[in-house]
């Protein structure tokens, strides 16, 4: 296992892509994708808008069948139906859904006994607590704000078990003050091992984090360095 | 916040929940809720006592009138008020032979099946709605137990759905209790192979089973003008050995295909469960709301206008009002199954000349006005998805008057080409083209209604309940539904005067003229706010 950003290699890649082409229907929407992402690592996906980037995680999350090429998750091709990957890839987007009749809490004690986890209850709380919606547990979810859903989106990734982190720009909405610590939280999440690939514009989010990154383009994705990651966003338009 | 950590997440597999455990423990929350919101077991009874009442009160009301129909169908004569009156010498009253039982059971059976195809493809038919696909469908729990629900209810769909339209096409085909019940015995097995067969083909897309569905319902009016026009005659099937082993076949098929449908369910991936789960999800709430606009979109939902090899270029356009129309024509143009539906449209106004009863008279006017008002809804589509989004419409330099004004071109372009094309055999049967200028100008008036009931406010809940045989009826959202039907009936009187006189008269086109104008200028009207 590596630390925060770590790249030294010591266990072998969780996430492969080679030549991957994603897109809808048979269209393309960026250059063919290649990637390799350990556990402890943190690769930031960055582009312009509409580069492809979600289009990218969805393929590795599996909510998207792959165009072409490779893309394997734990040693595995991605198949988003078996039940180990659905136990250690947890991955947030930007849609949502919700119950009707089930408060905040309920949704995420209902996902939480779902993976099987100790204590659910508890566990939910802690995760509430620590974004800051634990006044809302009882609320119906569509009474949220928006930046509250997110909140609760995001929340959904820590309430239960996970080896692979995949969010979908995780600064959408967001304060900074809770930006900033949903970063440091990716960065801990690191530190104990998982692996995450984010999307995201957002250049403090890729420095807190430690992240290197892939540049999404038209024709080519490409390897950013970490230390060129900041410039690169800030030239991403 | 308080913390920069998430807490250590422990797992214990014995405590994992299987896709039946967690799909209960929601509804047993939900159900709770519901409980402690005073929605209990009596309120329970209540509503099972009120859906049965008034399920039955439907069906004796739809019995009468599908027998009323095949009655008519079958008989030999249209009345006209011409003829009657004897005003014109020569009054139209249609002049073909009706048709024959067996082959009206035998296209009602085959729309049904078409419907069937096709509404089950739309909605899934295996799923688990949106919030399912959101909160259910990460978790390890097995796919099968999480979608085996939705296998059971659009099974008994089938048998229901198959069963009614079964009875229902021996009621058209006025074939007796033999006919009804030969209806409902092959309809019901029928209708839940076709389900099964939709399901085992789900992980493919629904694309294929929406345009097949479609294509046939569409084809179905086309072939009957075939078999008639080849003087086909088809009886009803007497009961006998041969009747009983397709009906037992045709069972034993179902059973069959259900159960692999069911072992093989767990194998949909989550892009096939995400993209059907919002149909569902909408025509759980349009059959809440007494809003049709909402069934239509949740109908229409798998008809996806395809996506174009090559973008246009719009060289032609000039303007907003110009944009608009070829933004219209384009979505039309896209959307094949609008296409098939229309073609479907024109057949069947063929077919109905082919038909004693609806080839003149108020059967005419019937038919003239479904068919002008399904070909008017089809070229609507740019006004339905513009009422759901209307930033689209403010973004353009055009007044909200000018919007629906320019809306309209679309849908009455098609109502009134549909219409046009499907009255050409009273046209020459007459020798009058009066007919074809009527059906345009009724058209038109169509398209009118197709917008209005497109752009129509939405439903005020605010107003009181009235107590009805068929249930509670808010009176102000029943007001709102009623915006789109009222300026079909108005554009199309004078139409349904011709038809019912046998004859088209200067005065009346005059007339049509008027109301068709008329119509255009009550759904250009921009309701006041507040």
């Amino acid at each position: 296992m590596t630390g925060p950003g770590g790249t030294d290699g010591a266990a072998g890649p969780v996430v492969v892509a080679r030549g991957l082409r994603v897109g809808y229907g048979d269209v393309a929407v960026c250059g063919p994708v290649d990637l390799a992402l350990a556990p402890g690592e943190v690769l930031a996906v960055v582009g312009p808008n509409g580069s492809g980037k979600s289009t990218v995680l969805k393929t590795v999350l599996g909510r998207l069948d792959a165009l072409g090429g490779i893309v394997e998750v734990l040693e595995r091709p991605v198949d988003e139906r078996e039940r180990a990957f659905r136990a250690r890839v947890a991955g947030v987007g930007d849609d949502d859904a919700y119950f009707p009749g089930l408060s905040v809490r309920e949704h995420l004690v209902l996902l939480a006994r779902g993976h099987g986890v100790d204590q659910a209850g508890t566990v939910v709380d802690e995760v509430m607590a620590m974004f800051g919606i634990t006044s809302r547990a009882d609320a119906a979810p569509t009474e949220l704000s928006s930046g509250q859903r997110r909140r609760l989106l995001l929340a959904t990734a820590f309430v239960r078990p996970r080896d692979v982190l995949v969010l979908d720009e995780p600064e959408q909405r967001l304060d900074p003050g809770t930006r900033r610590l949903v970063a440091d939280l990716i960065a801990a999440e690191a530190a104990r091992g998982v692996a995450v690939l984010l999307a995201t514009h957002d250049p403090e989010v890729a420095a807190r984090t430690g992240a290197r990154g892939l540049l999404v383009g038209e024709d080519a994705c490409t390897d950013v360095a970490r230390d060129d990651l900041a410039g690169v966003l800030a030239a991403v338009r | 916040m308080t913390s920069t950590a998430a807490p250590d997440v422990g797992t214990d597999a014995d405590e994992q929940l299987t896709g039946r455990e967690l799909r209960r423990l929601t509804a047993r929350v939900a159900t709770w809720h519901a409980r402690r919101a005073g929605h209990g077991a009596g309120r329970l009874v209540t509503d099972v006592a009120y859906v049965v009442v008034s399920v039955v009160l439907a069906a004796l009301l739809v019995g009468g009138t599908v027998t009323a129909v095949g009655g008519a169908l079958t008989s030999e004569q249209a009345w006209t008020l011409g003829a009657v009156l004897g005003g014109d010498p020569d009054p139209w009253t249609g002049g073909a032979r009706p048709l024959s039982p067996g082959l009206v059971l035998l296209l009602v059976l085959c729309v049904l099946l078409g419907l069937v195809a096709s509404t089950a493809a739309r909605l899934g038919p295996a799923g688990v709605g949106t919030a399912g696909v959101h909160w259910w469908l990460p978790t390890p729990a097995d796919r099968h137990g999480l979608l085996v629900v939705s296998i059971g209810r659009a099974t008994g769909g089938g048998v229901v759905a198959g069963a009614v339209g079964g009875a229902a096409a021996g009621l058209l085909a006025a074939a007796g209790p033999t006919g009804v019940l030969t209806g409902a015995l092959v309809g019901a097995p029928a209708a839940v192979a076709v389900v099964a067969l939709t399901g085992l083909a789900q992980h493919r897309g629904s694309r294929a089973a929406v345009v097949v569905g479609d294509a046939l319902v569409a084809c179905v009016p086309v072939l009957g003008l075939a078999l008639v026009a080849t003087g086909w005659h088809l009886p009803v099937p007497a009961p006998s050995p041969t009747v009983t082993a397709l009906v037992v076949a045709l069972a034993v098929l179902a059973v069959v295909l259900v159960v692999v449908w069911w072992t093989r369910v767990d194998r949909l991936r989550l892009p096939v469960l995400a993209a059907r789960s919002s149909g569902s999800d909408r025509l759980g709430a349009a059959l809440l709301s007494v809003d049709p606009r909402d069934l239509g979109r949740a109908l229409d939902a798998g008809a996806h206008p395809r996506r174009p090899l090559h973008g246009r270029t719009f060289r032609a356009v000039r303007g907003p009002r110009g944009a608009l129309v070829a933004a219209d024509a384009v979505l039309l143009v896209r959307t094949s199954s609008s296409w098939t539906q229309l073609l479907g449209v024109v057949a069947l106004l063929v077919l109905a000349h082919q038909v004693p009863v609806l080839a003149a008279g108020p059967g005419l006017a019937l038919v003239v006005a479904l068919a002008g008002m399904r070909a008017a809804g089809l070229g609507a589509g740019g006004a339905r998805h513009a009422e759901m989004v209307p930033a689209l419409d403010a973004s353009l330099p055009l007044s909200a008057r000018a919007v629906r004004a320019v809306r309209l071109v679309v849908p009455a372009a098609t109502g009134a080409l549909a219409l046009v094309a499907g009255i050409v055999p009273v046209a020459l049967a007459t020798g009058s083209a009066g007919w074809l200028v009527l059906a345009a100008l009724g058209g038109v008036g169509c398209g009118a209604s197709a917008v209005r009931g497109a752009l129509r406010p939405e439903p005020d809940w605010s107003g009181p309940l009235l107590a009805t045989p068929m249930g509670a009826l808010p009176v102000n959202a029943a007001a709102v539904a009623r915006q789109g039907p009222d300026l079909l009936l108005l554009s199309l009187l004078p139409f349904t005067i011709a038809a019912l006189l046998g004859a088209v008269t200067p005065v009346l086109v005059v007339v049509q003229a008027l109301a068709a104008a008329a119509a255009v200028a009550i759904a250009t009207r921009v309701p006041r706010r507040g």
